[in-house]
């Protein structure tokens, strides 16, 4: 039974082998290369062969009807007074043999000296005897054969006619030869084409099995190096897109661990407030009671400052996770962000902002009421967190038939242009130092972003450092779940 | 193994079935069916057909082939060859040669084609039959006579070309002498062969590739001429016979103890034997080459030398 399995396991890996070597991408180039090349030197030769081939025959052709006619024309003496001189140079014309026949069809000369006499009766001497030319291949005795009237010099009578036979066996030699040189170099330089094939197409496939080495190398946990592959373009550009991928991932890692050490460094500065707090009490023997009552006040805001960076964090985990659950209802913007700045404009007059709200008309959304206001607190805080003292913030809100647009400006420090991009990412800082002075946890913007994506709007941000930023949003009137 | 099986069987099978499909039947004159060459329709050239005389006596089947050549078959393909309006007169058969007497009408036929047409007709049937081998015809008791003014005489199946392809096999042997090198190396042999000539090739190309193929295996002579050498062409002109060899009979080796001047001779001697033939110039690839092997020049034509022929 276990035989049986193995055997059954080694016919699937042959199988497997099999396929693998028929679906390379190395076999199919390989395969290719030779075909777009062997195929047409094969073809190209045996043309080149064979148009050698007619053309000589064609050639031999004429020059057997130019004899033959040759001969013709002096016949004249020979027909009408039976001279025949003529005859004796009749073989060094002629390179085969050559008959003469008279109008019956009697052999009167022949350059073989055999067939002097014999009447002749083939199909091209009856033709020939009555004016006709003929010429002839024979393919089984390779030979040539013409036969021309010989006319009498006013052309009206027929006198009789030539023939002349030739063997064509120096041309087949020659296309032999010729045919044998050229498969000898066919041979060579498909022998070279496959050698060379095999290697560019080895070449070619190298870089993937680098490729798949590294993500192999990637996946074992080893992260730290790029890739680095070397060859054609298109490699070139998967290994600089895919380094960016690698360098992207590092950037999330580098900010998650900039986040978790700032959170726990943001968790930890309130507890050690609150610890400092509670042991100053306990350590005094009799604290005045304004004393307990100034220091629990302070504990409490530090308590409070704990629960928003304890809420946050719980926001955007819960819009990870219910990623399409919306609470839509239909709100009326312009009270919302009202609302909204009543309620921050204690902490504006603190750094003695000016907030002005510009509506042009009243707008009705389909929104989720909670999350919204959310997102409207959110930029409103950075925009005073953000802005020098005696600053303005402007807060703009308009509409088409389609869509709402609202926009925070603001005249604070501003964001550098490259990190304009990058700030509604999550756990992102500009600087890192700010967060400690000015709070938060990095976090606001990128549950801005989430939120405003889950109402299908769009958000962007322009800044101009030390003059200024507008963020500005555009959300749909109708919700559509998409 | 089931499935080669299968095929081992399919391909008995076919194999089988192809041996027996191959028609392999000449066309033979020892059945019933004797072959008559007609003429085309166009009266070009000949159709042969097979018919049953359905007569087993000599004269009978012969008047009978003569009746059918006049009067032709019921098929639009095929024309008679005999015109209408010669007779026959008399046929008569001694040994192995027939002798046919026509009419006077015979000599006025329309045009000499048709002539052409009827005298090769006849003799080729007639002497396709197994019984005959020549064939003479008589013009009211007078032997025919050709256009030189010949008596043509018995003709018999090679003396007319139907088709040029097998007149190589038509011609009678001939005996030539050609001079082959002594066991001494110091003389040329007379050696006789008697050989049939290709009528396409000639006498001269027969001597010459006689002289080629050199001693055969029992003989004690020795070969002349490289065997590589080829013949490229070979022309006679005033009494000179002028021969045009490849490269390979000056380059390629010789037998060692045959001499330059065996070589160049054996073949002008062979050659001489020829009626017609005084002289040999030698050409090489077309050239005439100044030199052979350092000690002949081959820029004039040979006599034949016989005093070097072993006596």
């Amino acid at each position: 039974m276990s035989l049986h399995i193995f055997i059954q396991n080694g016919e699937l890996a042959i199988i497997i082998n099999i396929r693998k070597f028929f679906t390379s991408i190395r076999t199919k180039v390989f395969l290719i290369f030779l075909f777009v090349s062997i195929v047409p030197l094969i073809l190209i030769s045996a043309m080149l062969i064979s148009s050698f081939s007619s053309y000589y025959q064609d050639n031999t052709k004429t020059l057997l009807y130019r004899q033959a006619n040759t001969i013709g024309l002096n016949l004249n003496s020979y027909f009408t007074s039976g001279d025949t001189s003529y005859f004796s140079t009749i073989d060094a014309i002629v390179d085969g043999r050559a008959l003469i026949v008279d109008g019956t069809g009697n052999v009167v000369f022949d350059t073989n000296d055999i067939s002097e006499g014999k009447l002749i009766a083939t199909s091209e001497i009856i033709l020939g005897l009555q004016g006709e030319t003929t010429y002839i291949m024979d393919k089984a005795d390779n030979q040539a054969m013409v036969v021309v009237p010989a006319f009498s010099k006013d052309k009206q009578l027929i006198y009789g006619a030539v023939i002349i036979t030739r063997s064509m066996n120096d041309l087949t030699d020659a296309v032999y030869q010729l045919a044998s040189i050229a498969t000898l170099l066919v041979i060579f330089l498909v022998i070279l084409i496959i050698v060379l094939s095999l290697y560019t197409s080895g070449s070619l496939t190298k870089p993937f099995k680098n490729f798949l080495k590294y993500t192999e190398g990637i996946l074992d946990g080893r992260i730290d190096k790029k890739l680095d592959l070397q060859g054609n373009y298109e490699i070139e550009e998967i290994t600089t897109s895919f380094n960016k991928m690698i360098e992207k991932l590092w950037e999330i890692e580098e900010n998650r661990q900039h986040f978790v050490a700032n959170v726990s460094h943001e968790l930890k500065t309130p507890h050690s407030s609150i610890k400092v707090l509670a042991e100053s009490l306990l350590n005094q023997e009799s604290a005045p009671i304004e004393l307990y009552r100034e220091f629990l006040e302070d504990i409490n805001h530090e308590v409070d400052r704990e629960s928003k960076i304890i809420n946050d964090l719980l926001t955007i985990i819960t819009l990870d996770k219910d990623n399409d659950v919306l609470n839509i209802s239909k709100v009326n913007v312009n009270q919302l962000i009202e609302d909204v700045l009543k309620r921050l404009k204690p902490l504006a007059s603190m750094k003695s902002i000016e907030v002005v709200f510009e509506s042009y008309r009243t707008v009705i959304a389909e929104i989720d009421e909670m999350k919204f206001s959310l997102v409207i607190t959110n930029l409103a805080e950075n925009a005073i967190k953000y802005n020098r003292e005696y600053g303005l913030i402007k807060v703009t809100l308009n509409a088409d038939h389609k869509q709402f647009i609202l926009s925070f400006k603001d005249t604070g420090i501003g964001i550098p242009e490259d990190s304009t991009e990058k700030i509604f990412e999550r756990f992102y800082r500009v600087d890192k130092t700010r967060s400690r002075d000015t709070g938060g946890t990095g976090l606001g913007l990128s549950i801005v972003h989430k939120t405003v994506i889950m109402h299908n709007g769009s958000i962007s941000c322009e800044s101009e450092e030390d003059k200024g930023t507008t963020f500005t949003m555009l959300i749909p009137l109708k919700f559509i779940k998409s | 193994m089931k499935k080669y099986t299968w095929y081992f069987i399919l391909l008995l099978v076919y194999s089988v079935t192809l041996v027996g499909c191959v028609d392999a039947e000449p066309v033979d004159t020892y059945g019933s069916d004797y072959t008559i060459y007609f003429a085309n329709s166009a009266m070009t050239g000949h159709v042969p057909v097979l018919v049953d005389l359905g007569v087993t006596d000599h004269i009978e089947q012969i008047e009978a082939i003569l009746e059918l050549l006049k009067s032709g078959l019921n098929d639009n393909n095929i024309h008679t060859t005999i015109p209408d309006e010669v007779r026959v007169l008399n046929v008569e058969l001694s040994n192995n040669s027939v002798t046919i007497d026509f009419s006077r009408d015979y000599t006025a036929m329309s045009s000499p084609i048709v002539e052409i047409v009827c005298r090769s007709s006849i003799v080729k049937t007639l002497t396709n039959i197994d019984t005959i081998d020549k064939v003479e015809f008589k013009i009211e008791g007078i032997p025919l006579k050709n256009s030189e003014g010949n008596i043509i005489g018995p003709m018999a199946s090679n003396d007319i070309i139907m088709d040029l392809k097998d007149e190589d096999i038509s011609v009678e042997e001939t005996t030539f002498t050609i001079y082959l090198g002594a066991q001494n190396g110091s003389h040329l042999v007379p050696v006789q062969r008697t050989v049939k000539v290709d009528a396409d090739l000639g006498y001269e190309t027969s001597i010459l590739q006689l002289i080629i193929e050199g001693p055969r295996e029992d003989e004690e002579f020795r070969s002349t001429v490289p065997k590589t050498t080829e013949v490229k062409d070979i022309y006679i002109r005033e009494g000179i016979c002028y021969i045009d060899l490849s490269e390979n009979f000056i380059t390629d080796p010789v037998d060692s103890s045959v001499s330059d001047k065996l070589t160049i001779y054996s073949i002008v001697n062979s050659l001489a034997e020829r009626y017609n033939i005084s002289k040999v110039q030698f050409l090489i690839e077309g050239e005439i080459k100044e030199a052979y092997k350092g000690h002949f020049s081959l820029d004039m034509a040979f006599e034949p030398n016989w005093d070097i022929v072993q006596k």
